[in-house]
């Protein structure tokens, strides 16, 4: 009995010792957690980052570089900056990493992205075709950004050479932006223009805007006939009103076929950037998204 | 003895259990009070760090409800409502009661209420109207009902929403009082159709309404006159391009002063809501 009390007891102590030490040694740590130290403040900046709340992300990646020098984080900032559309802080960013970093290459790119991205496309195109920070890795990815600057504003290059930068699986489409772009399928407003002065209405039906165009024909010419009537039935009066009435009707039928091209052609515009802008960005516009970076 | 020993080997393991994670809330519970100084401080970015923070770190869950609830709350006073529902969705996913449930559901309607979702805000009020759970909350369902309807201009359902809680209600009677004051846009158009100038009579723009009533009398006459002398053309014409435009312009300018009447009579009743009113607010 004396024997079992006291392998009984053996076991507690050895039971409390153990206990004793380990845990507390856990324990020790977690009373002594620091949710401010650097390390803490880079996963959580990592969670914020993900979480695509750059702001915050970045005010963390700042504390944490007070004390250590991390380019993945200096990238993360300027990557986080051109997402909020802050451009020009970003590609300050970039820059800070073009020189003895392993991140060189997609910092380049990214700087080169995020001048895209701010829609200055002579200054992007200018800083590509110096080529201060271009070298042969990267030369390829922004030759089709500067493609696709052209294809964004009104300066086509020659189709061959064009299509020559993109790679197979991107011609077609990009032939296809190509295609649409040089002929939009736009409206002359100087035809319309003329057609309405010609037959009242008739540039509005050249503008898909046959209702319109049908009224504006209607209406000018019974004004028209009104005035005609009223002077040769000896009604001057009623004849100058009616003149005046079919006359004011008749600058707008001209001017609101003008406007109804420009409508037209304004449509065509947005269609057209809207899916160039859509491809883009499924593309993410030619320079995938290094893997460190949450996807 | 056996017995006696095992009981002591768990006490021990449970003290050693609860010391650990007791301890490892010390970080966080200070974390909370810091976040809430920011709270109660208006400082809301800096509260929603902090309080992402405390989220980030607190592996067990145990601050889960309380923190989504007050990011939430920070989000709205920040006027950021769309990211307010996020978080109290976030924290009605978290509730540990009824209550918590019902905390977080009223407060994603009045978000919506706010952010003038109205048609949200009522489907989610007859949610919560039909929950077993919140029998006992009609009343505050009621009077968040109220509220959308108030905030989406439906003074009349406002009122009867609040005279299910009671027909003494200080909000019924703000709400029937703007519904009484409001004008009648049909009204005030069908009488402009009968005798034009007299929509604008009825919301009291005099000058306007003999304006118009001038310009009908005058052009109705030219043209009846027009006909009557055999001038066919004449008639249609000034009766079309002239008579028919100022008739129609009428009516519309007395549906234009019955609506802006109406407007400056809700806005003024908000401005009291908003400014003098001393229940609760979404």
């Amino acid at each position: 009995m004396l024997n079992r009390y006291s392998s009984l007891l053996q076991f507690i102590k050895l039971v409390i010792i153990l206990f004793s030490f380990s845990p507390l040694r856990i324990l020790a740590q977690e009373n002594d957690i620091d949710l401010f130290s650097p390390e803490n403040r880079l996963n959580f900046g990592n969670h914020l980052f993900c979480e695509k709340d750059y702001l915050r992300a970045i005010s963390e990646y700042r504390n944490y570089l007070q004390n250590s020098n991390n380019d993945t984080i200096r990238f993360k900032i300027a990557f986080a900056l051109m997402e909020m559309g802050r451009y020009d802080e970003s590609m300050d960013n970039f820059k800070s990493l073009f020189f003895s970093s392993e991140l060189e290459i997609p910092a380049k790119l990214s700087f080169y992205k995020s001048q895209f991205l701010k829609n200055d496309f002579n200054r992007f195109r200018l800083k590509v075709n110096q080529q201060p920070y271009v070298n042969d890795r990267i030369l390829a990815t922004l030759g089709k950004l500067t493609q696709v600057s052209y294809l964004i504003e009104n300066t086509l290059p020659d189709s061959t050479s064009f299509i020559n930068n993109f790679q197979a699986d991107e011609r077609d489409k990009m032939l296809q932006f190509y295609l649409e772009k040089k002929y939009p399928g736009y409206k002359s407003e100087s035809t319309a223009t003329i057609l309405s002065a010609i037959l009242p209405g008739l540039g509005k039906i050249y503008a898909d805007e046959i209702g319109d165009g049908l009224t504006s024909f209607l209406l000018t010419g019974v004004l028209g006939f009104l005035a005609y009537n009223n002077f040769k039935n000896d009604h001057p009066t009623r004849g100058w009103i009616f003149s005046g009435l079919a006359s004011y009707f008749y600058a707008g039928n001209i001017y609101g076929s003008a406007a109804a091209v420009q409508n037209y052609n304004a449509g065509i515009k947005f269609n057209f950037d809207s899916k160039l802008n859509f491809y883009l960005q499924s593309r993410e516009y030619f320079i995938p998204k290094p893997d460190f970076l949450c996807r | 003895m056996q017995i006696i020993g095992r009981l002591i080997i768990s006490l021990i393991v449970c003290l050693v259990c609860c010391a650990h994670h007791l301890n490892a809330q010390d970080a966080l519970s200070r974390q909370l009070e810091h976040a809430n100084n920011m709270f109660e401080s208006e400082l809301y970015f800096d509260a929603i760090t902090e309080f992402k923070r405390l989220l980030f770190f607190d592996k067990f869950d145990v601050y889960e409800y309380d923190v989504n609830y007050k990011i939430a709350l920070s989000y709205k006073y920040g006027g950021k409502f769309d990211q307010s529902i996020v978080y109290f969705k976030k924290a009605e996913q978290s509730s540990r009661s009824d209550d918590e449930v019902y905390n977080a559901k009223v407060q994603i309607i009045r978000a919506n209420i706010l952010r003038r979702t109205t048609d949200n805000a009522l489907q989610l009020l007859e949610d919560v109207n039909n929950d077993s759970r919140f029998f006992n909350k009609r009343d505050e369902i009621n009077y968040w009902r109220g509220w959308a309807y108030m905030l989406s201009d439906n003074w009349e359902e406002a009122a009867n929403s609040f005279s299910l809680i009671s027909y003494d209600h200080p909000l019924r009677a703000l709400a029937v009082k703007v519904d009484d004051d409001k004008y009648s846009v049909t009204f005030a158009k069908v009488i402009s159709y009968i005798l034009p100038g007299f929509g604008q009579f009825y919301t009291g723009h005099y000058l306007s309404g003999l304006m118009s009533l001038g310009w009908n009398a005058m052009l109705g006459y030219f043209t009846i006159n027009a006909f009557v002398e055999d001038r066919v053309f004449d008639g249609i014409f000034i009766g079309n391009l002239l008579w028919l435009r100022f008739y129609r312009g009428n009516v519309q300018n007395a549906e234009k002063f019955a609506e802006q009447e109406n407007v400056r009579i809700a806005n003024q009743a908000l401005r009291y809501l908003k400014n003098n009113y001393v229940g609760d607010r979404p």
